[in-house]
């Protein structure tokens, strides 16, 4: 099976490179697929991923994306087009964000098979919180682009509720769920001497800057280490492109805090490691925009989450049998109260350290591509076999049934 | 020297696998002819005028058989009475010498030496056995001997009141108590293993194709493999690892049969897969997981009239009410619904994922789609 992957991919750093590369490593280990990434072109040239097939075809707020996309996919001819999107993968700006998320639907309609994993809805997202003006005009946009995008052969989304929404809101019948999977074939269980030995470190982890701010996280902190004077902060990851500057500006107001440390971007090579040594990891959000990444790598090393009680994580946590304590949104108190109990019970910690890493045990990144290859594998199968359920009502006794059923039945040769 | 012969099918209680949906596996065709043919063809040929076969079993229609075979239908309460009913019969008729044998096995025979044996040693009852000493269900009794026949009969050929002479073949016997070892009795026969010949023209090595079979050019036939007479194989379809296509069989287009037989007057539809199994009168045994299966639905698996006129009266009445049957299909139709996607059941997360995670997907929405067909991976997939 050919499958085309459209997602930004690294070493680009657009929204969802990292889940689109662990999409691609899973389906790389398939021999039986043949994998093209279709990818975002990079601001400066750098060395391509080693092992894997990417074209780089289409950019970031570029109009031009639909026409560029459906040239190289027209090339390729592949079984299966899937597409990794968020509302503004392929674009900032509105008119470039709508043209490219037409592109599923354009796809289908070109007879290829689209699929679209799509990892946020538009009806969930606190678009103050994410920095927008002209909230109707962007509901409205978001509405139709929704619209849009399930004209895709099929959407998954990543939380139940978005399933929901998009069934009776929208009308979708093609819209599945699956989980967002924990980025990880085979997690090794974590080693509990790393933790609170001698410092407690308390992990925040993301691009930081609009719903994402750490303002209530170093508030509380304060509050923690008045507590626990061993607790340490670590705030990993980089600005939100709609933020830039953002981590510059809260490092250089906490320079003197000791106690606070920012790594600013981790490479995938050195998460490992980040978590591997967490006591705790916290989601200080305001409002969520889907299934969160970060918590899933926060279970692949067992590693204990509070997060903010935002109904997607609550049901996140729920569906997924998460371990998450939930501070009140917005609650300095609350959060620093949280924090200094569970590390402060080491037992507790242990416990759900132990329940999130279960959790991952049960959503490694095989079992789920193996979930959206089944599926793939099944509509093929169901398109290649619809004309022989057409041509078995034919009576036996009509003559030249060979020669009809070749007519018929075109794409019968390669199953054989 | 009048020398007959009683055939038994089934009579034990172990023999109830010996059929395959209400037909003796003995009468079931082998590569072009069933055994009870083979075995009674082999007696003609050897001198062994009168045979009579006695089966639990109606008779399934096969005109190679010979004419003058006469049948009789005995339930198991009765089935050893009748046996020496018509041991009796015979011995009045002026027979001197009866074979009896049980048609649970193959084995290749030289009768005249069984009985030249039997005659040489002046004995009252000879049985077959392997080469190894194991006894067949093959005995040589003399029609002088009745009340020792009435005592191997009502102790169903396992106790005896004299010991017989042991008579041993020259090959082992094959058994054929389950519609498992009817297939193994086909691959031994294609390996060579056994001293049955498919009744047709070898076309290419391992291919064996009878008079009357049409393949058509788009066909694949993978050796060994057998196709019968009059048989028909459709374009696309492929024969394959040891696959057998009996009589007046036809295989549909794009179907798939591998290491399978296909009884004789059977239609497999099209677009198939067919592995490992019996395949006939409407049902499939599937051999590893020895489960028969009935099929209700004639475009997947049909059953073609035995009779020739009944055939093409057949296909002349469903052509006469084709276009009426079509048209009153069409008044009647309700706009079908054609799901728009695939079931639940198929999107559904693996057991391995939390039932939670798959408690809010709509039961009702977990069936199969009328129309979904799985299909396994063939060649360049």
């Amino acid at each position: 099976m050919k499958i085309c992957l459209v997602t930004a991919f690294p070493p680009s750093r657009r929204g969802l490179n990292e889940y689109g590369y662990h999409i691609a490593k899973e389906l790389q280990h398939d021999p039986l697929l043949s994998l093209t990434v279709l990818a975002d072109e990079l601001d400066s040239p750098q060395p391509e991923v080693d092992g894997f097939d990417v074209v780089r075809c289409w950019a970031f707020d570029k109009l031009s994306n639909p026409l560029r996309l459906l040239k190289a996919i027209h090339d390729i001819k592949p079984d299966v087009v899937w597409f990794n999107l968020l509302f503004s993968t392929f674009g900032n700006h509105p008119v470039a964000a709508s043209a490219g998320l037409s592109i599923p639907a354009l796809m289908r309609l070109s007879g290829y098979y689209t699929h679209v994993t799509l990892h946020h809805l538009m009806d969930n997202v606190d678009l103050g919180h994410a920095g927008v003006r002209h909230h109707r005009l962007y509901r409205a946009a978001g509405y139709l682009a929704t619209r849009v995008l399930l004209m895709a052969n099929s959407v998954s989304v990543l939380l139940p509720a978005y399933r929901r929404t998009l069934m009776e809101r929208y009308g979708g019948e093609n819209v599945h769920f699956r989980a967002h999977g924990i980025l990880s074939a085979r997690p090794e269980m974590p080693d509990f001497s790393l933790r609170g030995n001698p410092q407690q470190r308390i992990l925040a982890f993301g691009k930081w800057g609009t719903y994402k701010r750490l303002e209530l996280l170093i508030e509380s902190f304060a509050r923690v280490q008045a507590r626990i004077p061993e607790a340490r902060l670590v705030i990993a990851g980089a600005n939100h492109p709609k933020a830039p500057g953002y981590v510059e500006s809260v490092a250089e107001r906490f320079r003197g805090n000791s106690s606070i440390s920012f790594t600013g971007y981790v490479a995938e090579e050195q998460i490992p490691e980040l978590f591997r040594t967490a006591s705790v990891m916290v989601m200080p959000y305001s409002s969520a925009t889907g299934s969160s990444g970060v918590a899933h790598i926060a279970c692949e090393y067992g590693v204990p989450i509070i997060c903010a009680d935002i109904p997607d994580f609550r049901e996140m946590g729920e569906d997924e049998r998460l371990a998450i304590r939930f501070y009140k949104t917005g609650d300095a108190d609350d959060l620093a109260a949280c924090i200094s109990n569970l590390i402060g019970d080491a037992s507790l910690t242990r416990e759900m350290a132990e329940q999130n890493f279960s959790a991952a045990l049960r959503m490694t990144m095989p079992q789920i591509i193996r979930q959206y290859l089944r599926s793939f594998d099944l509509h093929k199968h169901q398109r290649a076999l619809e004309p022989i359920s057409r041509f078995r009502r034919i009576p036996g006794w009509v003559p030249s049934r060979s020669a009809i059923f070749r007519a018929a039945t075109p794409r019968w040769t390669p199953w054989m | 020297m009048d020398v007959r012969a009683i055939l038994l099918i089934g009579g034990r209680p172990e023999a109830a696998g010996e059929h395959f949906t209400g037909v003796p596996l003995a009468m079931l065709d082998l590569l072009g002819a069933s055994l009870l043919n083979r075995v009674t063809h082999r007696m003609h040929q050897q001198g062994i005028g009168s045979i009579a076969v006695i089966s639990e079993y109606d008779q399934f229609p096969d005109r190679q058989l010979s004419h003058d075979l006469r049948w009789f239908k005995a339930t198991n309460g009765q089935f050893w009475r009748f046996t020496e009913a018509v041991f009796n019969d015979f011995a009045q008729n002026g027979a001197e010498l009866i074979v009896v044998m049980r048609l649970a096995s193959y084995v290749a025979v030289d009768y005249e030496k069984l009985v030249q044996f039997h005659l040489d040693r002046h004995s009252r009852l000879t049985r077959a056995c392997e080469p190894q000493g194991e006894a067949l269900d093959l005995f040589v009794i003399s029609t002088s001997r009745r009340n020792d026949a009435a005592f191997i009969f009502r102790n169903m050929l396992e106790r005896f009141r004299v010991q017989p002479d042991m008579f041993p073949l020259a090959e082992n016997q094959h058994r054929l108590q389950t519609v498992a070892d009817f297939r193994r009795l086909a691959l031994a026969s294609f390996a060579g293993k056994t001293s049955i010949e498919p009744q047709g023209r070898q076309i290419r090595p391992g291919v064996w194709v009878a008079p009357g079979a049409r393949i058509h050019r788009d066909a694949r036939i993978v050796a060994p493999a057998y196709i019968g007479a009059y048989a028909r194989v459709r374009a696309r379809a492929v024969i394959t690892r040891g696959s057998v296509v009996e009589r007046n069989s036809a295989i549909d287009c794009g179907t798939v049969v591998e290491n399978s037989t296909v009884l004789p007057f059977s239609r497999v539809g099209a677009g198939l897969d067919v592995g490992f199994s019996v395949v006939g009168f409407r049902h499939v045994f599937h051999l590893q997981r020895k489960v028969d299966v009935e099929i209700a639905d004639e475009s997947l698996l049909d059953m073609a009239p035995t009779s020739a006129t009944a055939r093409a009266l057949s296909d002349m009445v469903n052509l006469a009410l084709y276009m009426p049957k079509a048209m009153l299909a069409g008044l009647r139709e309700k706009g079908r619904e054609i799901p728009a996607t695939l079931p639940e059941a198929i999107q559904a997360a693996p057991p391995s994922l939390s039932a939670a995670a798959v408690e809010h997907q709509d039961r009702a929405d977990r069936h199969f789609a009328p129309e979904l067909m799985a299909a396994r991976r063939y060649g360049n997939e």
